[in-house]
């Protein structure tokens, strides 16, 4: 069984995209802020992060950079799941911090992302 | 020749000694012929003098003495005169007159009464005893005919018309018949007073000038000398002839430069009184004829003369302004000063002051005038201030404009709220604003003659300091263009903070020369914090709309997917329109946050070459659902392998939503793409089998918030930006969006023109941003 952290701060969407993966037989994993987030990323060992970029206390940016620079976190597949537009942060996150998927949630259902979190995972 | 006859003439009366005559005309002759014709004649007369001699008496030796003491005697007489006095024109003023009797009549006529005595005694041919006789006589006799005959011939000789009328024929006639009948009585004895001579000299003189006088001193000398000679007339009284010549010789000297001293003053006289006349009748004319007005008036400013001209600029006749005072034609509130002006003016003699003023014309007009007082109030001929003076009001009123405007000018400067300053071609600043002033923090005199780009320092985004070849004023002097940037520069202030700014630098021309520069700069801070703002508002925006989207639609997409369970048919239709507005707002949010960045210059273009079939291939293998649900054919032909260079991922963009408006718009028929290349550029055209579009509406079909009207308002509306953005996109990509065909009822063409490969262009750097532009635009 596969285990995805999905870290965002907004409930609904959490506990939307927490029933979608529990449906596809995830195990799922959450966290609320950056902090949190940050810290099961490193502790957990999930095969696949879900991953904002507007948190509280730590900016998904920020954790990108982190995690980039650990030895299990410079390889895990990230996506990036933001509603911000698509200049600054986005672009940083991209040219930076090499994520699988950068997507905008309004625009794409759960569906999809677990067809990505499926793709990357058979790829490896 | 004349001399030989002469001297033999002279001679012809030698009582004492054949060589010694109390009459000897050749040394006049000699001196005249010498100051007209130079030192050239000096041999003719040396020889003149030889023959005369040795025909006379003596020997080759004596003649030879002698002939050398009356030609030394005439080049001595000629050197002094021509050195002391005037040469020729010896008879014009007296005290050349007074110098030729010293030189030529005294001194140079010795030498050769030296030279001859001693010649005749040392040759045997007179005796020690009579050496003075001999001498006086030989001295008299060559003085006499310098004092006589020389005149005659120099003003004779002279150029210069006799004015002959018939009037003055008879006077002459008239007065030398006197002379000769006076002279006749005098000298044959009948009456001999001989002073009554002088009167009629003088009269002679006085009318006839220098010609009267000589030509009277040569008749009484010939009448005096034959009478006086024969035993007759008042000079025959004494012991022997020869001091009877002597004496006469005496008279007819004193007569001689009596009578031309006399004629000199008249004629110095008459003159002056005529350069009087000439000076006179200029400076009236000069002031007659002036351009400029002039009056003369007196200390008290009384009016004593008004010219002509005056009446031009005064209105007033010259007349009527005699005897007026001067400053009652003053404005009231320049006399004062007027007043002040010539009280200085009067001062001094010659003083010369130069004002400008207002005066009353005539016709209670007032008018500017520039006048110029100058004080002649001791100048015997004028005893005044003349004052000339001119109109000026058109020159006034042309300098109050332009002094009006500079100042206009001026103040519009200082309340532009842009900085503006100026340089000459080398750099130097020449003029700055108050808002350039107030920007930097210099003041204007320390900005002034400073180089601008020694002053104001510049730094680009990265805090570097922008070097000054570099600089947009040295692109601009070395380029001469107007150079604007849309790079932020920054401007070092005088308190070393820096502001962004925004600036434009035209160059300075006049007559296609580069004189220098001027630039126009903003302070763009609060803009900047606009920008920054404004950016923030949209990213919030973007983050807060969607959001809360983001639910409703995956939730709706998990409930259809069954996650929830089965749906309940009756709840079915609901749930689906819930969808498609949840849609149509996430679609409208992100049309809207396009729009925006397009229009911050958010929006980067990755430019590559890419061929356009396996691109419209995707398309319509992504929209084929949406076809079929519609029962719509969609088609994709195209024979060829064509490439583009553009940004695939707006490209695709551009195409969902042409492709997509086309089966929205569409009930029945087919949705068919077609691609080619025409004219160096590749089209991609949609053609659908719709409504058409109406002539009116195909004008703003592609402007902002454009949603056509119609009967197919049951139709899913978009945003209404779809084909504005689309076309905006594709201008920024060199290409465009057209509708190039529509037929009402029968369908519509819009076509994607896009520039075909350029092989030149270097591949685009792959990113994986296409990953967002697939998440982004494939809605």
């Amino acid at each position: 069984m596969n285990t995805v952290l999905i870290i965002e701060d907004d409930q609904m969407l959490l506990s939307m995209y927490r029933d979608k993966f529990k449906l596809e037989a995830f195990k799922v994993i959450t966290a609320e802020d950056g902090e949190k987030g940050l810290e099961l990323a490193l502790s957990t060992n999930p095969d696949i992060v879900l991953l904002d970029l507007a948190l509280p206390k730590i900016k998904g940016i920020d954790i990108m950079k982190t995690l980039r620079t650990t030895s299990r976190g410079e390889t895990i597949p990230i996506i990036v799941l933001t509603n911000l537009n698509v200049d600054g942060e986005i672009l940083e996150a991209i040219t930076k911090y090499n994520p699988a998927y950068c997507l905008i949630k309004a625009n794409i259902t759960p569906e999809d992302v677990i067809r990505k979190a499926r793709e990357i995972l058979n790829h490896e | 020749m004349l001399y030989i006859i002469s001297g033999k003439l002279g001679l012809s009366f030698a009582s004492l000694n054949p060589s010694a005559t109390a009459i000897w005309p050749p040394t006049g002759i000699a001196l005249a012929v010498l100051l007209i014709f130079g030192y050239r004649v000096i041999p003719a007369i040396f020889l003149g003098a030889l023959v005369v001699n040795l025909t006379t008496s003596g020997t080759v030796i004596t003649s030879l003495g002698i002939a050398l003491g009356n030609t030394l005697e005439g080049i001595i007489g000629m050197y002094l005169v021509k050195k002391y006095s005037e040469g020729v024109n010896i008879f014009e003023n007296v005290s050349t007159i007074f110098k030729f009797v010293f030189f030529a009549a005294i001194l140079s006529t010795s030498i050769s009464a030296d030279i001859g005595a001693l010649t005749l005694i040392l040759g045997h041919l007179a005796n020690w005893k009579d050496f003075i006789a001999i001498w006086t006589t030989w001295w008299f006799g060559d003085m006499g005919g310098n004092l006589i005959i020389a005149p005659i011939i120099l003003i004779w000789s002279a150029s210069g018309r006799i004015h002959s009328s018939f009037r003055v024929i008879i006077h002459i006639l008239l007065s030398f018949f006197i002379l000769l009948l006076t002279t006749w009585l005098i000298f044959s004895g009948i009456f001999p007073y001989v002073y009554l001579c002088i009167p009629i000299a003088i009269w002679n003189a006085f009318w006839f000038g220098r010609r009267g006088a000589t030509l009277t001193t040569l008749i009484v000398a010939a009448i005096a000398i034959f009478y006086t000679l024969h035993g007759y007339g008042p000079f025959s009284q004494t012991t022997s002839i020869n001091q009877s010549l002597i004496l006469l010789q005496v008279f007819i000297s004193i007569l001689s430069v009596t009578s031309l001293t006399f004629a000199a003053l008249v004629h110095a006289l008459r003159k002056r009184e005529k350069t009087l006349e000439y000076h006179d009748a200029r400076f009236k004319a000069l002031i007659e004829k002036s351009f400029d007005a002039v009056l003369l008036i007196d200390a008290t400013s009384k009016i004593l003369y008004a010219s002509p001209s005056v009446n031009r600029v005064l209105q007033y006749e010259p007349e009527e302004l005699i005897g007026m005072t001067g400053f009652d034609l003053i404005f009231p509130e320049d006399r004062q000063f007027t007043i002040r002006t010539l009280t200085k003016l009067v001062l001094k003699h010659g003083n010369t002051i130069t004002v400008e003023y207002r005066v009353i014309q005539k016709n209670k007009n007032v008018i500017w005038v520039e006048a110029t007082g100058t004080n002649l109030l001791l100048d015997q001929t004028v005893n005044a201030v003349v004052v000339n003076f001119r109109d000026i009001t058109e020159k006034k009123v042309l300098q109050e404009n332009i002094l009006q405007e500079k100042t206009e000018d001026e103040a519009m400067l200082a309340s532009i709220g842009d900085g503006i300053i100026a340089t000459d071609q080398t750099g130097r600043i020449t003029m700055v604003n108050k808002s350039a002033c107030d920007t930097l923090g210099w003041t204007k005199r320390e900005l002034i003659g400073k180089l601008l780009t020694d002053i104001i320092l510049m730094e680009d985004e990265t805090g570097t300091i922008v070097p000054i070849a570099e600089r947009p004023i040295s692109k601009v002097l070395s380029l001469r263009r107007k150079v604007v940037t849309s790079r932020t520069f920054y401007y070092g202030k005088k308190d070393k903070s820096y502001f962004p700014v925004r600036f434009r630098v035209t160059p300075i021309e006049i007559d296609q020369k580069i004189v220098g520069i001027i630039e126009v700069f903003q302070d763009i801070t609060r803009e900047k914090e606009i920008d920054r703002m404004k950016d923030e508002f949209i990213s919030m925006a973007s983050h807060e709309l969607r959001t809360p989207m983001t639910a409703v639609n995956g939730l709706l997409s998990m409930i259809f997917h069954g996650d929830y369970g089965p749906i309940n048919e009756k709840l079915k239709h609901p749930l689906d329109n819930i969808r498609v507005s949840a849609q149509r707002q996430i679609h409208l949010i992100n049309d809207l946050l396009d729009v925006s960045r397009l229009q911050t210059g958010k929006i980067d273009f990755n430019f590559a070459d890419f061929s356009i079939k396996p691109m419209l291939e995707e398309i319509v293998k992504s929209l084929m659902p949406i076809a079929q649900q519609k029962a719509l054919t969609l088609t994709l032909q195209g024979k060829e392998e064509l490439s583009v260079n553009a940004d695939i991922e707006w490209s695709k963009h551009i195409m969902n939503n042409l492709i997509g408006n086309a089966l929205k718009f569409t009930d029945k028929g087919s949705v068919s793409l077609t691609y080619y290349e025409k004219d160096n550029v590749v089209y991609i055209d949609v053609t659908d089998t719709g409504s058409g579009i109406n002539l009116s509406d195909r004008e703003k079909l592609f402007g902002k918030f454009q949603q056509l009207s119609g009967k197919d308002t049951a139709k899913p509306p978009g945003s209404g930006l779809g084909l504005y953005l689309s076309r905006e996109l594709a201008q920024k990509m060199n290409g465009d969006v057209q509708l190039s065909k529509s037929i009402v009822g029968k369908g519509s063409t819009f076509s994607l023109i896009l520039p075909k490969t350029n092989i030149n262009t270097p591949q685009a750097i792959k990113t994986r941003k296409e990953e967002i532009a697939f998440s982004s635009k494939n809605k």
